[in-house]
């Protein structure tokens, strides 16, 4: 029996589970009979339901649950929004995704996903909105969008006044705080966690490994976010999706998955808007790995330039003689980039992969000898730093700027860095408190206990992931053609990117380019805000983000 | 010319899947040649994927020709939903086949009621809605 109490339908057709229901606390409301008016039942009734999950959980790629249950902790909290005083439900347990039904053949049930669901109580569901938030990896838990987002409490971490002293050790917690910018007034927000990751594991004889791959990875998302909608009777809200990261990968697969299975019922939407936060759309053309063209792929480094110059600017260590704005200074390198460093970029790919990448290793003299202390000049580096490499990817970057090894800068964010005498990445500096945290936050607040630990952001995914996606058997994938289609298919899709300025991960105008070619910028906006790969992990972008966020949510359509 | 490249990116694939797994940063080499060793963070969130395969590459399509690919995976999709030999698609065709796009909006794709629809039907239907695969200007 299912421990949460949402699910109208079952109160309908099985009136004796009635009873067990209301012994079990988990009593609704009257509007619960009639799912054409139907609203999330009020809390009041309700007590909250802890959960000790008896099942171990394994991230292996050959791991596989004989069996799933669909439990879950239920507890019952209270915040205030806009200054009222509103009440909330969190559901943290498992649903099971199933590959949708073949005539004639038996459930085919593919992975137990483990999820976090904070739902407002007493709101109609036809115009209460649901939003699946992932991160990405891909092999990442949700646990960053999770704890340091727009949930109701979140880490406080403030990336822009973190100095390199206070990261000489590893931090091991953040304050956790009540979240005064979470996205709660704007939709229900559900956390899943992707297959080995997290506590959601593949089911026999299903495996893990299964599932790690781009298309196969999508449609379990598909399957979990099919049953969430039943289970829960959200066929008539509106429905989101919010990927981070390799989310820009998988979202518009899903969406485009999502949207061709159509209607979940009662004439629902299948899909209303999709908020893409740091994607990679394409693994063709981000310069930072075997893409690139040194390395026998297409890309360039150009995409990144703009944010080199906002790290630049924001370490004071641009030029800057007419004291431009950090947005202008951008608007100006990215100007620059694309008149002068692309058709420079691209004739230094000409000129290094001659004869066999014979001149490789020798310093570039580009004919325009204003362009080299240009570069300088926008991105904060030496001349011999972009004469000796001229294609610069943000590892060469990061080394330049801070004057030490490129270990110690965070990729997610060009103005976090540890200081020189430590021994662990930069990038990694949040990892300790975000595992440090959801240890505890899973029993004490949601109630679900585990004997497993959560798996943060286990290896095995990745090293086994099968990045080929539909024809193309490359290991490069784009999302841009799926984009295309679910767009295509739903036109009326509310779509944005959000990016931070300071991501050298995810650089926003490599974004912006992808887009471009695919003739869809006026379609998608990219709205960039200072910030990392994780924007919202700087304390001055989360009002101005949740702004656009608002705004996204209760506008009819993105603006064409 | 890539060639020259690829049994260096082998090793530092097999370096990568070999490198073991622990709270620090992982790091894999690069070296386009034996000379200039380039660091690459792999590991932890956003790692990059292995080299394409000998012969399995693809450019990122633009403009119309990232259209057409739009529009035959479209066509690939419904081909596999319909009929094999007339292929045309009757709305319960498209309920079996997962295929709930196109049953939901069945009416307005099949203009004449035959009950049945073609694919050129569909693409008709979504030209009309100007979606970006049709439309130029988008």
């Amino acid at each position: 029996m299912r421990d949460f109490h949402r699910s109208s339908r079952m109160v309908v057709f099985n009136l004796s589970m009635l009873a067990v229901l209301a012994l079990a606390g988990c009593g609704g409301g009257g509007d619960d009979s009639n799912p054409g008016n139907a609203s999330s039942p009020n809390s009041v009734a309700g007590a909250d339901q802890l959960y000790t999950d008896p099942v171990a959980y394994a991230t292996d790629g050959t791991a596989a649950l004989p069996s799933a249950t669909e439990n879950a902790a239920v507890t019952h909290h209270n915040i205030t929004l806009g200054g009222q005083a509103v009440s909330y439900t969190a559901t943290a347990g498992h649903l099971t995704a199933s590959a949708p039904a073949v005539a004639g053949q038996p459930q085919d049930q593919e992975v137990s996903f483990f999820y976090v669901a904070y739902t407002l109580d007493g709101q109609p569901l036809g115009t209460r909105p649901v939003t699946f938030f992932y991160n990405g990896g891909p092999g990442s838990s949700t646990i960053w969008l999770h704890l340091g987002s727009w949930g109701p409490k979140t880490l406080q971490v403030d990336e822009a006044s973190l100095t390199p002293a206070a990261l000489a050790t590893q931090p091991a917690s953040f304050p956790l705080i009540d979240n005064d910018v979470t996205m709660l007034n704007d939709s229900d927000l559900v956390f899943v966690d992707a297959t080995g990751t997290g506590y959601s594991e593949a089911i026999a004889p299903h495996k893990n490994a299964d599932f790690w791959g781009v298309d196969a990875d999508a449609a379990a998302f598909r399957d979990f976010i099919a049953e969430y909608v039943k289970v829960n009777n959200r066929q008539t809200s509106p429905k989101y999706l919010y990927g981070e990261s390799y989310g820009g990968i998988r979202t518009p697969v899903l969406a485009r998955l999502i949207e061709e299975a159509g209607s979940p019922g009662q004439g629902g939407p299948a899909l209303s808007g999709i908020i893409m936060n740091s994607p990679i759309l394409s693994y063709k053309t981000n310069c930072d790995g075997s893409a690139d063209f040194l390395y026998g792929g297409s890309a360039n480094c150009v995409g990144f330039f703009p944010s080199y110059a906002a790290v630049a600017y924001s370490r004071n260590k641009g030029s800057n003689p007419n004291q431009l704005l950090l947005s202008d200074y951008v608007n100006g390198s990215r100007q620059f980039a694309t008149q002068k460093y692309a058709p420079a970029d691209a004739a230094f790919q000409t000129w290094v992969s001659a004869n066999n990448f014979a001149n490789y290793g020798t310093p570039y003299a580009p004919p325009d000898t204003t362009l080299l202390p240009a570069l300088a000049g926008w991105s904060g580096i030496g001349t011999s730093d972009w004469a000796n490499t001229f294609d610069m990817d943000p590892d060469t970057f990061s080394g330049a700027i801070l004057g030490m090894d490129s270990s110690h800068m965070d990729a997610y964010n060009g103005l976090v860095n540890t200081p020189a005498n430590t021994t662990y990445g930069g990038s990694n500096y949040n990892n300790l408190a975000f595992a440090n945290q959801i240890k505890s936050f899973l029993p004490q607040f949601l109630g679900y206990s585990s004997q497993t630990a959560y798996a943060v952001e286990p290896n095995a995914p990745i090293d086994q992931w099968n990045w080929n996606h539909g024809d193309d058997k490359s290991n490069s994938p784009s999302s841009i053609p799926d984009l295309l289609e679910v767009l295509t298919l739903h036109p009326d899709l509310k779509v944005v990117v959000f990016g931070g300025y300071h991501d050298l991960r995810t650089p926003f105008h490599q974004t912006e380019l992808d887009l471009a070619g695919a003739g869809l910028t006026a379609t998608v906006p990219v709205k960039i805000f200072p910030g990392g790969h994780m924007i919202y992990l700087t304390q001055a972008s989360r009002a101005p983000m949740k702004q656009a966020i608002d705004g996204f949510y209760s506008g009819a359509s993105t603006v064409h | 010319m890539k060639s020259l490249h690829a049994p260096a990116i082998m090793a530092i694939v097999a370096a990568v899947m070999c490198v073991s797994s622990s709270s620090a940063a992982e790091y894999a080499l690069s070296v386009p040649d034996a000379g200039a060793a380039r660091l690459i963070k792999v590991g932890d969130m956003l790692p990059k994927p292995p080299p394409d395969e000998p012969g399995t590459s693809r450019p990122e399509l633009r403009g119309q020709a990232l259209r057409n690919q739009a529009i035959g995976n479209l066509k690939k999709r419904f081909d596999a939903a319909a009929d094999p030999s007339t292929h045309l698609l009757s709305l319960a065709d498209a309920k079996a086949a997962g295929f709930g796009y196109v049953a939901d909006h069945f009416k307005e794709i099949d203009r004449n009621g035959s009950g049945y629809i073609s694919f050129a039907d569909l693409v008709l239907y979504l030209k009309s809605r100007k979606g970006p695969a049709f439309n130029k200007d988008s």
